[in-house]
């Protein structure tokens, strides 16, 4: 079962990271390098194709904070997960209150990420059951 | 203090003073002392020229008795001695109506006692007459003789006066005629008038009631007194002195003037005629002496006055050289100079006086002394208090920073966590691969994300490092505006903001670099704030203007309220939320900024943002 996960970060560097962790999961990738990018590429697609967004919060153009609640408001069914350096409670409480899966501050080992995204996913698949399957 | 120069010194003061009290009633003194001599001497010249008029005018009229006395006996003798009948009268009787007939007998120039000074003699009858100037005649036995005054004779020019004296019959009961003879006056009386002399213009002289001169030896017989005033003061029936403003000599000096009458002629001339005596000096000559005592008495009075002057000058100088000196030293005191003892030895007041200055300059010196130890302690006081309170505002400085930097912790931590999270997946994949390869690049990467988060670490540890650790170094406020942008930057979750930069060529400033930076972080991160979630531009320009380097930090924020425009710069004034800063950004921006003679100023508007202008002064070099 293959799982597609949208990673919306503006650093290359980061996304690689992201790759590296993610590979050999089974975890296809897909990514946006802002988070204007990232809602249009969702916009796009066919929005079951994606099963969970990944997403940074700093970015140019449109940041995590207003993408998230983008991607909440338009696509709930799809679990949110934030990564990002910032390590701040009151950043946390928010976008927890915004509904996302989970706030990972980096750095964030491989095993931790893939189970969160993991759990994201299944969490997913269980909530949203009337949704089409893989 | 500069002394002042008086126009009237003490010392002239007292010399006056001893002048007007010794001068003035000297001089009166010499005045009435002058005064009341001149008019006792007048009243005695006065008495003098009286008394001399009248032993004059006595003698003349002894002279003229003495001759009339002759005249008489040789009239008596006409009938009783031959000899002198008929020398007188030849053999004839008498005839009453015999007009004149002249002899000569005695002989003129031989028989008269007196040097020719008989001029004429007539015989006449008891009723004959003589030049229509009869004698008043008298019947009885008991006739007198009669004088008949002053006449000139116009051929020989000289001033004559006839006596009559009667002659008698046989008997001697009946009067017959007369003897008629005639006097030269001048010869007559000027051996009387001319010796008496006194002084170098003193003399008498013999006049009538008319003003006729008889005998004077200054002025000819028969000349005349024309001043009428004086004349009638002088031709009185008794003897007296007046004073005159002429002396009856032409001269309108001043005059005393003695006269008395001749009595016994007086009584023998006919009524309307009288004779007087007048006795004159030079009133130059009287007051001569005056004169000279007044001259006298004027020359000490000036030497007295010298001499007061000079004694006056003396006594003042030893009056006034201790108070000069104690003005001097006075003067010194007032300067400041309190160290010298004032010490003057007059054994008077102004000793008194100078030991009481001295006393107060000691009372001074202790005052200032104690002054001076209060002025000390308090300066000390002050510094301790200034030191205090720099070692309180650097405090505070560090303080401010520290709790800025906790403001920024999330951004800090987002800085290095996302190299450290790249570090990780890198170490991660190295552990897991078996690519060599691929190992290597991911080391390379490691290695570089760690050089990263290590210049961060860097920056941050010694921008956090207490000023005091600091050293002041001339500073690049670009490099510094750089280092505080990337340092606000860190609290932005997008690029909304854009930054502009505009820097112009600007010396470098005088400062410890890290709180230039903190300046700066300040005063950008609250343009940031005051941004907000919105759009927005922060702009940073650097001008160079009168040698001072002006950085002008502007915002398009929501600008600041014009009542909260004043408290900027107050401690502890915030108008931000709880976890966003203390309220002591601005308060030290403006201490920082004053500590190197900079300047600070604020323009807001509400709505459109807000401009910072701080102003440094360059270091010379650029």
């Amino acid at each position: 079962m293959s799982h597609k996960i949208l990673v919306v970060d503006d650093e290359e560097e980061v996304r690689k990271t992201i790759r590296l962790q993610l590979k050999g999961t089974g975890l296809e990738v897909v990514e946006a390098e802002d988070g204007k990018r990232g809602i249009e590429m969702l916009d796009a697609e066919n929005v079951t194709l994606v099963d969970a967004i990944l997403c940074d919060v700093r970015m140019p153009n449109i940041n995590g904070v207003e993408a998230v609640a983008y991607f909440r408001r338009e696509y709930p069914h799809i679990p949110v997960i934030v990564l990002t350096g910032y390590p701040d409670v009151k950043l946390a409480v928010e976008f927890m209150k915004e509904g996302v899966t989970e706030y990972l501050v980096k750095p964030v080992e491989k095993e931790k990420l893939v189970e969160t995204i993991m759990k994201a996913v299944s969490q997913r698949t269980r909530v949203g059951g009337d949704g089409p399957k893989m | 203090m500069q002394p002042k120069r008086h126009r009237f010194g003490l010392s002239g003061k007292l010399v006056l003073a001893i002048l007007a009290v010794g001068a003035v009633p000297l001089m009166i003194s010499l005045s009435g002392a002058y005064y009341r001599g001149s008019s006792e001497l007048q009243d005695v010249i006065g008495a003098n020229f009286q008394a001399l008029a009248e032993s004059s005018a006595g003698m003349v009229d002894a002279e003229l008795q003495r001759v009339i006395a002759t005249d008489r006996i040789l009239a008596r003798d006409a009938n009783k001695d031959p000899k002198v009948r008929t020398k007188l009268l030849g053999n004839q009787p008498l005839d009453k109506n015999l007009s004149a007939v002249r002899f000569d007998w005695p002989p003129i120039t031989e028989a008269e006692p007196v040097m020719g000074t008989l001029k004429a003699s007539w015989v006449t009858g008891s009723e004959g007459g003589l030049d229509g100037a009869k004698p008043a005649t008298s019947s009885t036995r008991n006739a007198t003789a009669k004088v008949t005054g002053l006449y000139l004779n116009s051929t020989t020019q000289q001033h004559l006066l006839r006596i009559s004296a009667p002659i008698y019959d046989k008997g001697g009961l009946l009067l017959i005629g007369w003897l008629h003879r005639e006097y030269d006056v001048k010869k007559l009386f000027d051996p009387l008038i001319y010796p008496i002399r006194f002084g170098g213009t003193g003399h008498v002289m013999l006049i009538n009631n008319a003003g006729m001169i008889i005998s004077c030896p200054m002025l000819a017989t028969g000349s005349r007194i024309v001043v009428q005033d004086l004349l009638a003061r002088v031709t009185n029936d008794h003897a007296g002195w007046t004073t005159a403003e002429n002396d009856g000599h032409g001269s309108q000096t001043f005059s005393i003037i003695g006269y008395a009458p001749l009595a016994g002629v007086n009584s023998l001339l006919s009524p309307s005629e009288s004779w007087h005596m007048f006795a004159w000096q030079d009133s130059r000559e009287i007051f001569a002496p005056a004169k000279s005592l007044l001259i006298g008495l004027l020359f000490a009075g000036l030497f007295s006055l010298g001499l007061l002057v000079a004694l006056g000058y003396y006594a003042s100088s030893r009056i006034v050289k201790p108070i000069r000196r104690l003005h001097h030293e006075a003067s010194r005191i007032a300067g400041g100079d309190l160290s010298q003892p004032l010490v003057i030895h007059t054994g008077d007041e102004i000793e008194e006086l100078a030991g009481e200055f001295d006393q107060m300059r000691i009372q001074l010196r202790q005052h200032i002394g104690t002054l001076e130890d209060k002025v000390e302690e308090r300066t000390r006081e002050l510094r301790k208090n200034q030191a205090e309170k720099d070692r309180v505002t650097e405090q505070l400085i560090q303080a401010e920073k520290v709790a800025a930097i906790g403001t920024m912790v999330s951004g800090i931590g987002h800085e290095i966590n996302n190299p450290l999270y790249v570090i990780m997946g890198r170490a991660e994949a190295i552990r897991d691969g078996k690519d060599i390869s691929a190992c290597n690049e991911y080391a390379g990467d490691i290695l570089k994300h760690t050089k990263h988060i290590s210049a961060i670490v860097k920056n941050l540890s010694g921008y956090i490092r207490p000023a005091s650790q600091h050293e002041l170094e001339t500073v690049d406020v670009h490099e510094k505006l750089a280092d505080a942008l990337a340092m606000a930057k860190l609290s932005l979750l997008d690029d909304r903001i854009e930054i502009r930069q505009n820097f112009a060529l600007v010396p470098k400033v005088a400062a410890k670099p890290e709180e230039l930076q903190q300046v700066f972080f300040n005063v950008i991160r609250n343009g940031i704030q005051a941004m907000g979630k919105k759009k927005g531009v922060l702009e940073v320009t650097t001008t160079l203007e009168d040698n001072q380097v002006c950085i002008r930090i502007r915002d398009t924020g929501a600008g600041i309220r014009t009542e909260h425009l004043g408290k900027i710069f107050d401690p502890f004034f915030t108008t931000k939320g709880p976890d966003e800063g203390e309220g002591l950004g601005m308060y030290i921006v403006q201490q920082i900024v004053n500590k190197y003679d900079g300047i600070i100023t604020l323009e807001s508007e509400v709505g459109k943002g807000t401009t910072v202008t701080i102003r440094l002064p360059g270091v010379k070099s650029i």
